[in-house]
């Protein structure tokens, strides 16, 4: 009865409920694999951290307790959270134009040739040129510093989520398609019904990869273009010498945009409903 | 009997068919249908059934030829015939993501009728074919019977004056099939609804069918038989199957033609 195996027939009655209950730990073991290795990864890191800390001066690399003080220093500033409302407004604002306006041309895309005809060489385009340029392209065209770091975060992002969205639009089913048409909906009617619901998976999956885009984009321009937020923050430690004040905000950043991939998520999960009962 | 779908001299031809080469799908189909007539379209696969049932939908316009339902044209008057036409096909074909209500109501949806008089009207017909208390269910926690039910309440819900059927009971096991054809066919009578059934079952097309056409490959009619007469003689099952061998053979004889 402590086998772990999932009993599909009804339990005898005395037993059922040592063994479900060991049925279950064995099956929560299972869904905490992933947090297992990190655990383990994250053990070993600290470790390393420890051992090697010891050998170096620690301007080069700090000791884990120098750090963790580091660290407290920092998010006692209150300069912090201004640096950290920075970045977030940044990285929020600039994907809600990049996703929306991807959303909207990988659609038309999708349901125009005449436009795809002009779109797709055009996003290659985009997507071919090497970063670098766009950075220096967005500092001689843009006086503004804030316009600097969303023109960069959307050049690189929206042809994500446009690409994604296109080939959701592409997957839907001809049968489904078929369908709805019969109803005869208009043109909202079936973005709305049919189109934009059947894409979402898709959709998702871009919008979660140019998030996670966004966040490095804003950083890294904060540090080179902008002057203010996380970004700058860290290249001000870089300017100091100060490894323990790098590591302090880039723990920071990766919250942050750990934060946000997870909004994403919960909202993905809500929207999968459906899909999620399937497996009950 | 008032008409309510009139086809006449229907061609359809791709411009390149599975070779590249222009490919008749529909050669020359003409009939008509009144008001609570079930008319089954039997033929061999790839004769050009489904291509059909798209023009009849207005999905896709004929090459030659006129179609009229209820006096317009399904492709030509588009918007104007939301409600008037509704289709089961083969595979239920129900939006994954929304509820079994949502799916039966979305005509009603689509017509912008408010929520709640939407919602009243697709329970009716869920009730009609046997789904309350599923109206909250997503279609993937339905058997395939089920499913092809909420996709028959999605038809009747915007009380169309035509249904079409195509292959609508083709994939379900027999004693399903013929569960769900003998409902389905009291709600086409009660409704009083003109039907277009497409089967290339013939036993399904004597069933159900006041007229039973028989279409050659490519389409276009060659046999028609009426059963309202047939049916009332006491001897309608031997003179049913009759009817079943004569179309066998006239599709049979006709494949090399
Ligand atoms: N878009 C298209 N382009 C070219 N050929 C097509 C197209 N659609 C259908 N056809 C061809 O037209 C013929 C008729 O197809 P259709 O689907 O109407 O047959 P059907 O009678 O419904 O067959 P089944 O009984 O298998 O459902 C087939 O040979 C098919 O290959
Ligand atoms: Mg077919």
């Amino acid at each position: 009865m402590t086998s772990g195996i999932p009993q599909r027939t009804p339990t005898a009655p005395g037993a059922p409920l040592v063994s479900h209950a060991v049925n279950r730990y064995v099956r929560w073991l299972g869904s905490q694999r992933d947090t297992l290795g990190t655990a383990i990864v994250v053990i070993a890191v600290l470790l390393a951290w420890q051992f090697f800390g010891g050998y170096l001066p620690k301007y080069i690399f700090p000791t884990i307790p120098l750090a963790i003080e580091k660290f407290e220093q920092i998010i006692t500033l209150k300069g912090t959270y201004v640096a950290i409302g920075q970045t977030l407004v940044r990285i929020l604002g600039g994907f809600a134009v990049s996703a929306s306006f991807g959303i909207a041309f990988g659609i038309l895309m999708a349901m125009s040739t005449q436009f795809n005809f002009i779109a797709r060489p055009l996003i290659r385009l985009i997507m071919g040129v090497p970063a670098l340029t766009w950075v220096l392209l967005g500092v001689i065209w843009f006086k503004n510093m804030e316009l600097r770091v969303w023109f960069f975060m959307f050049i690189v992002t929206f042809p994500i989520t446009a690409l994604n969205t296109y080939d959701g639009v592409r997957a839907v089913p001809f049968e489904l398609y078929q369908m709805t048409r019969s109803l005869r909906p208009t043109t909202a009617g079936l973005l709305r019904f049919l189109i934009i619901p059947a894409a979402t998976p898709f959709i998702f999956s871009g919008l979660r990869l140019s998030l996670s885009f966004s966040g490095r984009i804003a950083v890294f321009a904060e540090a080179i273009a902008a002057g203010t937020g996380i970004g700058a923050e860290m290249m001000l430690t870089n300017q100091l010498f100060d490894v323990a004040g790098l590591i302090g905000w880039t723990f920071i950043l990766i919250v942050v945009l750990s934060l946000m991939d997870g909004a994403l998520e919960v909202l993905e999960r809500r929207w999968f409903r459906w899909r999620r009962e399937m497996k009950d | 009997m008032i008409t309510v779908v009139e086809v006449s001299s229907v061609r359809k031809d791709y411009g390149s068919g599975l070779d590249g080469n222009p490919f008749t799908a529909v050669k020359d189909v003409s009939f008509s249908v009144g008001e609570g007539e079930v008319v089954c379209i039997c033929g061999k696969t790839g004769c050009g059934k489904s291509t059909l049932v798209n023009m009849l939908l207005g999905l896709d316009p004929p090459s030659a030829g006129s179609i009229r339902i209820d006096g317009l044209s399904p492709s030509a008057d588009f918007f104007a015939m939301r409600g008037k036409l509704a289709a089961v096909f083969q595979t239920d074909r129900l939006l994954p993501w929304r509820t079994v209500i949502d799916n039966a109501a979305i005509g009603l949806e689509v017509a912008n009728v408010p929520k709640d008089e939407r919602y009243a009207r697709a329970r009716v017909w869920l009730s009609k074919v046997g789904l309350s208390g599923w109206e909250k269910a997503y279609p993937h926690q339905l058997s395939g019977g089920m499913r092809q039910r909420v996709a028959i309440s999605r038809a009747f819900v915007t009380d169309p004056k035509v249904i079409l059927l195509d292959e609508a009971f083709g994939h379900l096991d027999e004693v399903t099939a013929h569960k769900l054809r003998q409902d389905c066919m009291a709600l086409i009578t009660e409704s009083r609804t003109a039907a277009i059934v497409v089967t290339h079952n013939i036993t399904e097309a004597l069933e159900l069918g006041t007229r039973v056409l028989v279409l050659g490959k490519p389409a276009r009619v060659i046999s028609s038989h009426e059963l309202v007469e047939l049916r009332r003689l006491p001897d309608w099952a031997i003179k049913r199957d009759q009817v079943r061998s004569e179309i066998f053979r006239t599709i049979d004889s006709e494949s090399f033609g």
